[in-house]
């Protein structure tokens, strides 16, 4: 009859979260752990952090939950409740979630869902507030591993099946259901934005929508900046990285679209002649758009350190310099660090031209940050030995993430040059992005790569905007619509074995044998 | 001193057992502070009549507060059980809100000695090794 500990067992892993939470915020608490991590523990024998010592102990208790073998259908008793311990899972559950969700360490929840999956009784023979927290940490997982619809479907269950006057719990569900639509191209209306819960929602989110809807790369661009005053909400909730690298493809659609809308041409339908767009045009919109870009600066000092790396030798450091490119090419703004790290770096604050060319010569490099002034030295001693570039494998190689005077050069290059344009969008980026609109059925038609036109198919007799360019929900929502989100157990799950699910054999009996315990 | 809140506490808790109630046995094992006076009074007896050096006695008292049933369907006590509680009246005797590090370690600690298997002890072994015809068709 354990199971008569298991409220207790609730109400104790309740107050242990909110211990390791309040514990985990206030760090100078902690100390004495520290002390005793390194003070006792051997060689071999893993830190796991506070929280997470937490979260394995309750853990515990919900596989105990989840491996109830009273062998009741479908896990269920004669009213239709989970039966056993199994009416504890996902309280537990939950109190796991929370704290991995503190933590950032949202990936830890994959294991708990999986059990879930398999093994829970149907989610819905559990009170609502159980339904919501796990349908809410369910769609905050599914968004985190950048599967949007399956976190929206989550979100929205979630948001519906929570109690009205929750405002507060709501509004959390609302922040990343919000966002999660406007990902997948569909955007809060009034009423939504109205409602209580979704007060200072609205401010956020639509701003991004209207530049989605318009294609206005400058502005999603200003809202996408480290500098904007929304960034550190979105930073915060992270979701910042997740909208910036989706709805850039659906601003480029949108750009398209209206391009296509100025300047396209209708094309000719007795004459069997496609509605097109122009490539040009859609590249000279974007040059404007870019042009006025507010984060011109690290893109031109970008450009600069290429220019510089490629300067300062010819063949070796050419090859050096894509690299170099490719790496900071997708650096932005206050995200390059201010070089705070490398003191122990160059004293003479830059690497001369010779230092460079030698580093590439003998292959040393600057392969360990840890005393770059003493490659420098040896390089410098050494300066007339020029070896072979072949003789060994080291000269094919630089360690050059781990190069620090990298970022001193960068911030003095910004700081000597005045305006320098961005480096320009090219026709082969935009006929790039075309392409890809295509392959993911955002634009619908072909690319003549001879005339740099885009070709819109299927028009006779519509609208050739909207065959051209259909709806990005629309297209997203055909894509999904029999999807099934993993973590969710539905009733129809549990009917019968339609699901392959594990089977242990450990409580097995004869049949005609008494129910064990 | 006398244990006289520390009997009551568990007689009271013998009929939880017997009555299977787990909802009325999480209400009375409270281990936030602060403590309303019954439990003031119970964690100043265990300070004075069961300190730590006293474990075993504690134990004992448990057991025979709270026999087990013959028959385990029928609720009431059983080993580990008497151990968990055992455990909850150290942690209430000793916890320490001052050093919430400590307090933190041995929540955990009594959250992993808590009981759900009655006959885990026992019966494991003799389960292993019972025979049956499982046809894996």
């Amino acid at each position: 009859m354990g199971i008569v500990v298991l409220p207790t067992v609730i109400s104790f892993s309740r107050t242990l979260v909110r211990l390791a939470i309040g514990l985990d915020k206030r760090p100078e608490l902690r100390e004495d752990l520290r002390q005793r991590v390194s003070g006792g523990a051997g060689e071999g024998a893993e830190r796991v952090t506070l929280v997470e010592d937490s979260a394995n102990v309750i853990r515990e208790a919900f596989r105990k939950c989840l491996n109830e073998r009273d062998g009741a259908p479908m896990g269920l008793d004669a009213n239709g409740k989970p039966a056993g311990r199994r009416f504890g899972i996902y309280t537990l559950s939950n109190l796991c979630m929370k704290i991995f969700v503190h933590t950032g360490k949202i990936r830890n929840c994959e294991q708990i869902f999986s059990n879930i999956n398999d093994k829970s009784p149907p989610l819905s023979r559990y009170p609502a507030s159980q339904r919501v927290t796990h349908l809410y940490y369910l769609g905050r997982y599914h968004f985190y591993n950048k599967h949007y619809y399956r976190a929206m479907l989550s979100l929205q269950a979630a948001y519906d099946q929570c109690h009205r006057a929750a405002i507060q719990q709501r509004h959390h569900i609302l922040r990343f259901l919000i966002c999660s639509n406007v990902i997948l191209g569909r955007f809060p209306t009034k009423i939504l934005q109205d409602r209580p819960e979704a007060a200072g929602l609205a401010e956020k989110f639509v701003p991004i929508t209207w530049a989605i809807y318009l294609g206005d790369l400058k502005t999603f661009n200003e809202l996408m900046s480290f500098n904007h005053k929304n960034t550190s909400f979105f930073l915060k909730n992270r979701m910042f990285f997740h909208i910036r690298n989706t709805c850039e493809v659906s601003v480029w659609r949108g750009l398209a679209r209206r391009t296509f809308k100025i300047a396209g041409s209708p094309g000719d339908l007795a004459a069997k002649r496609p509605p097109t767009l122009d490539l040009e045009d859609l590249l000279t919109l974007g040059r404007f758009l870019r042009e006025k870009d507010p984060r011109i600066s690290p893109a031109a000092s970008e450009a600069r350190w290429i220019h510089h790396c490629m300067d300062i030798n010819s063949q070796a450091d050419q090859r050096d310099g894509e690299a170099t490119s490719e790496e900071h090419g997708h650096q932005d703004g206050p995200g390059i660090p201010n070089g705070q790290e490398s003191g122990n770096g160059w004293q003479e604050g830059h690497a001369t031209e010779e230092d460079l060319q030698d580093d590439h010569a003998n292959g040393e490099g600057v392969q360990d940050d840890q005393d770059p002034e003493a490659s420098v030295q040896e390089s410098a001693e050494s300066g007339d030995d020029q070896s072979d570039a072949y003789s060994e494998s080291d000269d094919l190689w630089r360690d050059k993430t781990s190069d620090e005077e990298g970022w001193e050069k960068l911030e003095e290059l910004e700081q000597e040059a005045g305006t320098v344009p961005a480096r320009e969008l090219t026709m082969a980026e935009v006929e790039a992005t075309m392409a890809s609109l295509i392959h993911q059925d955002l634009a619908h038609g072909y690319l003549s790569h001879r005339s740099k036109r885009f070709a819109i198919t299927g028009a006779k007799g519509k609208s050739p905007a909207q065959v051209g360019f259909p709806g990005i929900w629309k297209v997203i929502e055909g894509r999904h619509s029999d999807e099934v989100v993993p973590g969710w157990v539905g009733d129809e799950d549990r009917g019968g074995l339609a699901r392959p699910t594990v089977v242990n054999l450990k409580g097995a009996r004869p049949a005609g044998a008494a129910p064990g315990g | 001193m006398s244990t006289l809140t520390i009997d009551a506490f568990l007689s009271e808790l013998d009929e939880i057992l017997r009555a299977k109630d787990g909802a009325k046995l999480q209400g009375y094992l409270v281990i936030e502070p602060p403590f309303t006076n019954v439990y003031r009074a119970m964690v100043l007896e265990l300070r004075e009549t069961f300190p730590m050096s006293k474990h075993d006695e504690l134990e004992v008292k448990c057991e025979r507060l709270l026999p087990e049933n013959d028959d385990r369907e029928a609720g009431g006590s059983w080993p580990a059980l008497i151990s968990f509680l055992v455990q909850y009246f150290a942690f209430i005797r000793d916890v320490n809100v001052n050093h919430l590090m400590e307090t933190h370690d041995m929540l955990k600690a009594l959250l992993k000695s808590a009981p759900y298997y009655v006959h885990l002890e026992a019966h494991t072994d003799l389960a292993d090794h019972v025979p049956v015809n499982v046809s894996l068709r």
